[in-house]
């Protein structure tokens, strides 16, 4: 496989992956370096066993990154009340339909394999090989993880709690 | 279909912002390539220049190539002794 084909195929995975965990914009910088810091090591990264799984992680480590340095800035009063107000909660300005906003806000609430399990095969429909290979668990691992993940799911958007 | 796999179809057909995404990696693609071109280029050019003074200076001032290969090994911080040894013996022969 060659890089292009690798980020063709893998883009829409990561950002959603991103998407749950913070905004729109923020998302979409973290898909985008993810893939650049792919793109340097492609060598290395395409005889990996699970390339996707390795720019998952790097894509989550910059939204890590970002939302500490965020922190950092508010703690020590380095916004101005600018940037104060152009900060979002995770996915608030990611979708203007309230649904989708409402699906985002509950799967911000569940664990980052939950959401992952979540996106690879309920959303970008992955196989169920393939999510084992990225999540690196078992078959059966996989299938309860999903099973927990979508229960966990159903109730929040339900009653707003994880239990 | 219960209400969640509704909303999954729902997040499933909402689109996604591929250009913005794209846009965005060939940003950040075109200033890592920049930034890893440079060097070589700049390393290439400083080389050139570098081979032209310490060869021209020797050739004019002195015929001693002990004297000359002893100043371009100090002068060796890139790392091309062997590049500029034989450059100067061939203008020193």
């Amino acid at each position: 496989m060659d890089f292009e084909q690798f980020y063709s195929e893998h883009k829409a995975l990561v950002y959603r992956i991103c998407l749950a965990k913070t905004h729109k914009e923020l998302a979409e910088e973290s898909t985008a370096r993810a893939f650049v810091e792919v793109w340097k090591r492609w060598d290395y990264v395409s005889n990996m066993e699970a390339p996707v799984a390795y720019v998952i992680t790097i894509a989550k480590n910059i939204v890590k990154k970002e939302y500490l340095k965020s922190k950092a800035r508010q703690i020590f009063r380095l916004d101005t009340i600018e940037d104060l107000a152009t900060h979002h909660s995770p996915q608030q300005d990611a979708l203007k339909n309230e649904t989708l906003e409402e699906f985002w806000s509950a799967l911000a609430q569940l664990s980052d394999r939950e959401q992952e399990i979540i996106i690879l095969k309920d959303i970008e429909e992955r196989s169920l090989e393939e999510c084992t290979e990225i999540l690196n668990l078992s078959l059966s691992a996989v299938k309860s993880l999903r099973h927990r993940a979508k229960e966990k799911l159903s109730r929040i958007l339900k009653t707003g709690v994880p239990s | 279909m219960n209400d969640l796999d509704k909303i999954l179809e729902q997040v499933k057909n909402d689109t996604l912002p591929h250009d913005a995404i794209d846009r965005k990696f060939e940003l950040l693609l075109s200033i890592e390539q920049k930034q890893t071109k440079t060097p070589t280029l700049w390393y290439g050019a400083s080389f050139a220049l570098l081979a032209v003074i310490v060869g021209v200076a020797l050739f004019v001032t002195s015929n001693n190539l002990d004297t000359a290969l002893t100043l371009v090994e100090n002068v060796d911080a890139l790392g091309y002794t062997d590049q500029l040894y034989d450059f100067l013996s061939s203008s020193l022969e």
